[in-house]
């Protein structure tokens, strides 16, 4: 199920909130919790649902292993084996189709395999459980007793298909003890609305503009075409992924939760390092805690490790060699800026920094949204102007009816509406008590009415 | 106090949801401004659920059946409106579901024709077929018709592929098939009322310059249009119409013209019924619109047949079997004029074949109608390789 669809909006969620909040039992709102969530998990992974259910009693169970053997040789053992079925796991499903390709590729083999169905929200849960084992290990977190307790963690549904990576640490307390006030509800209107306006009306926007620019003949599209085109894209991902970091901490929030950020305004960094401390935050330190330090950080190897991590980071979002060479660049770009960049940019001014960096990151897009190469070379070609019979018609019609959109999108990637509603929140309270019900209203509407709309299904029936 | 507004007024927001999502009726008019029936629950089986095919259609069901569904999609419609700057006169672009996409431009509403190279060759290798088996016995004739973008003076032309380059592709490479060069006809006459401008059919007088294309390749004489009475029919919203979802362009809608020769001649049909059983049922070639109702391009035969038969006055012994699509509805009665019968099929849902209707028929012509979208769709290749 997605957060973005009527069925969520028109009844899971009200349900979910009715059913929850009739009774302040832990225990009871737990179970409604975990039943809620695999419901909404096995809503489009009827099958593959017991995989999430396996990985996560591996991680249960090495747990044990850990703590019994605290110290000896059995700890160890219990890690490696919850990390070897975890990640084996995770391999076979996303990335077993890749390599028998490259194997076929390489060796001319003719390995008839097109890779496994991909259980939802893989990449998120497995390292979910893994931060788990890992952090018991190092005795950071302690041991959840209770299988459905650390079922109810890792299928939460807030953030189960698209994180953030929720760290168990940060919700052990809560899992047994928690409330909701006024406040904390009020903080999840404010942010699932946020994600479902993002989400919606920005996203899904971007979405149709990128498709219509990039997705089709790339060989009669305009240089402006091209610009416009992975421009959106980078909106397009941008607010999909953050909208839905949005609504899952708004949602998180609803049931007393609290989860990380996982986005913070990436789009105006000054650099690239900066745009990694800004953009996807529970994966960058999910990687830097648990494989970049492990392997020595700053102080042993720093290349080597950096140069692992970023693959690893290029790997974890598509079992693709574009993905790969999408980490590699920012891995190198990382080490430019250590060493060369950082010595002067200081005497840099802001605005430059800034562009710069969302230049680096614009082609960062590109090497990520063309799995193939061939066609990332013909966009390329586009993008410099040299296609001849170039058609610049569908991308001014798209340029112009969406211009408004466009705008909210530059202005939605500041913080210019935060800071304005912060304002208004601390000097003119009974304003900001009127505009802020009217705006979610509003919004919710909107959106709702976009989802019907986008429904909108004539029938073919006199096609010929 | 601000707390519990915004969370009583995101609360009663949701419940709002839910009770049009769940209890609401399922809105009526979204069945005539969809032109379908709304989807029904589906019925659930385990199978259904593992295959997730329950899931996906329950969500259709959903939002299908949503409260007030046609009035939130037509508000959804000026939402998008408001998402850019809309200028009618230079014209919009319209993406559609089904991956083509239309052009809306002075006052009319085109498809945007994309060429597919495999498709044309299939197509091709179809049509040979028909002229290996049938061409040596009868006379084989295709006519492949272009749509109005072809002869477009807009900008939007540049984002449709020359249909003129697949006619003349199809037209040089098939075998024993005699072609008729509707193209120049219509060209010569593009500046009349040929096309619609809400539908993606020719009118009968578009239909009417290819039919005396194809009446000179086979060598009969064609009636005048002079010598025929037109019949007007206003109020006419084509398909693209409702594709383009753009109720502005309402007040471009078309005007139906006939053009009959005083004989409105029955058509014996057989197709299959809502059910699915194959039933015998009559038409006419022209079926205009009762009084106060709008007409629709099913004025034409009355609409698509798998199967059907017309008996002419014409008494001079010929027998057309006319292979169709619907473009074929407004060129079919002008045949009565030039064969004493006409047998008319449907590749899309006509299960018998041609190869049977020669033997238990006296057939002279065999004369293949599409339009040249129709070298696109695979669907429609496989069926006319079917019913070969």
């Amino acid at each position: 199920m997605v957060f973005s669809s009527l069925l969520f909006l028109g009844i899971f969620l009200p349900l979910t909130l009715g059913l929850y909040y009739i009774n302040k039992n832990t225990t009871y709102r737990n179970i409604i919790l975990l039943i809620a969530s695999l419901t909404f998990y096995s809503w489009g992974e009827p099958v593959l649902i017991i995989n999430m259910l396996f990985s996560a009693f591996v991680g249960y169970i090495s747990a044990f292993g850990i703590e019994k053997w605290r110290g000896r040789a059995g700890a160890k053992i219990s890690l490696i084996f919850a990390l070897v079925i975890d990640i084996g796991l995770l391999g076979v499903f996303k990335y077993s189709g890749f390599f028998i390709s490259n194997i076929n590729a390489l060796f001319g083999t003719g390995i008839n395999f097109a890779g496994l169905a991909l259980p939802l929200g893989i990449s998120f849960y497995t390292f979910q459980i893994l931060s788990y084992v890992i952090d018991v290990y190092r005795a950071e977190a302690g041991l959840q007793k209770s299988y459905y307790k650390f079922l109810l963690y890792v299928s939460m549904f807030p953030q189960l298909v698209a994180g953030p990576i929720v760290r168990y640490v940060d919700i052990e307390k809560q899992i047994n003890k928690r409330s909701v006030t006024a406040q904390d509800f009020e903080y999840g209107v404010i942010r699932f609305t946020q994600g479902m306006f993002k989400k919606i009306i920005l996203a899904n926007t971007a979405g149709k503009i990128v498709d219509s620019l990039l997705g089709g003949d790339l060989t009669t599209l305009s240089a402006p075409g091209a610009w416009l085109g992975i421009l959106v894209y980078a909106f397009q991902i941008y607010f999909d992924f953050s909208g839905y970091s949005d609504m899952a901490i708004g949602l998180g929030s609803f049931f007393g939760f609290k989860f990380r950020e996982n986005f913070d305004y990436p789009y105006i960094s000054k650099s690239i390092t900066e745009f990694w401390r800004r953009w996807h935050m529970s994966l960058g330190s999910f990687f830097r805690d648990y494989v970049y330090i492990p392997l020595g950080g700053n102080r042993r190897h720093q290349l080597v490790n950096l140069a692992v991590v970023w693959f690893l980071t290029g790997f974890w979002h598509g079992a693709s060699w574009n993905f790969i060479f999408w980490g590699i660049y920012y891995g190198i770009w990382l080490i430019v800026e250590k060493k060369l960049i950082f010595k002067f940019i200081d005497k840099i001014p802001s605005f430059i920094r800034i562009i710069y960096s969302n230049i680096i990151v614009l082609v960062g897009w590109m090497l990520f949204y063309f799995t193939d190469m061939g066609r990332l070379k013909q966009f390329l070609s586009a993008a410099m102007g040299r296609n001849e019979n170039s058609l610049n018609i569908i991308a001014e019609h798209q340029a112009m009816s969406n211009i408004w959109v466009i705008l909210l999108m530059f202005i939605c990637s500041t913080p210019l509406i935060k800071v304005i509603a912060k304002t208004i929140k601390q000097k003119c309270k009974t304003l900001y008590a009127i505009i802020l019900p009217v705006t979610v209203a509003a919004i919710l509407f909107v959106c709702f009415t976009m989802l019907v709309s986008d429904s909108y299904n004539p029938f073919l029936y006199f096609r010929f | 106090m601000r707390e519990k507004i915004t969370s009583i007024v995101f609360c009663c927001i949701l419940f709002s949801f839910f009770l049009l999502v769940t209890v609401f009726p399922k809105d009526a008019k979204a069945e005539v401004q969809e032109n379908r029936p709304l989807a029904k629950m589906p019925e659930f089986s385990l199978k259904s659920l593992f295959s997730g095919e329950f899931t996906t259609s329950f969500e259709t069901y959903l939002s299908d059946n949503v409260g007030m569904r046609s009035d939130l999609v037509n508000l959804g419609t000026e939402f998008k409106k408001l998402q850019g700057i809309q200028n009618e006169k230079s014209g919009k672009l319209k993406e559609l579901p089904s991956g083509g996409s239309l052009a809306l431009t002075d006052g009319k509403i085109m498809e945007i024709y994309k060429r597919n190279q495999t498709a044309e060759q299939n197509y091709i290798d179809t049509i040979n077929s028909y002229g290996q088996s049938f061409g040596n016995s009868h006379n084989v004739y295709l006519l492949l018709a272009p749509t109005q973008i072809e002869f477009d003076n807009s900008k939007y032309k540049n984002l449709s592929d020359s249909e003129k380059e697949t006619i003349d592709n199809v037209y040089s490479s098939v075998v024993n098939v005699k072609t008729a060069d509707a193209y120049t006809q219509l060209k010569a006459h593009s500046g009349e009322y040929v096309y619609f401008r809400t539908d993606h059919h020719w009118t009968q007088r578009g239909a009417y310059y290819a039919y005396r294309s194809l009446m000179s390749t086979a060598g009969y004489e064609a009636v005048d249009i002079n010598d025929l009475t037109v019949h007007n029919h206003n109020g006419f919203l084509g398909y693209l119409y409702n594709q383009a979802n753009s109720p502005e362009y309402a007040k471009y809608a078309d005007n139906i013209e006939y053009y009959s020769n005083g004989k409105n001649y029955e058509v014996i049909a057989r197709g299959p019924d809502d059910a699915g059983n194959l039933v015998n049922y009559k038409s006419r070639i022209y079926c205009p619109p009762a009084d106060d109702a709008s007409p629709l391009y099913s004025v034409f035969m009355g609409g698509d047949h798998a199967y059907c038969e017309i008996n002419t006055d014409v008494k001079n012994g010929k027998c057309a079997l006319v292979i169709k699509d619907s473009y074929a509805n407004a060129l079919l009665p002008l045949l009565t004029n030039n064969y004493e019968k006409i047998i008319v099929i449907d590749p899309r849902n006509y299960f018998g074949t041609v190869t049977e209707l020669t033997k238990t028929q006296k057939i002279n012509d065999i004369i293949i109608i599409n339009y040249v979208f129709d070298a696109t769709m695979t669907d429609f290749i496989e069926n006319l390789n079917r019913v070969k």
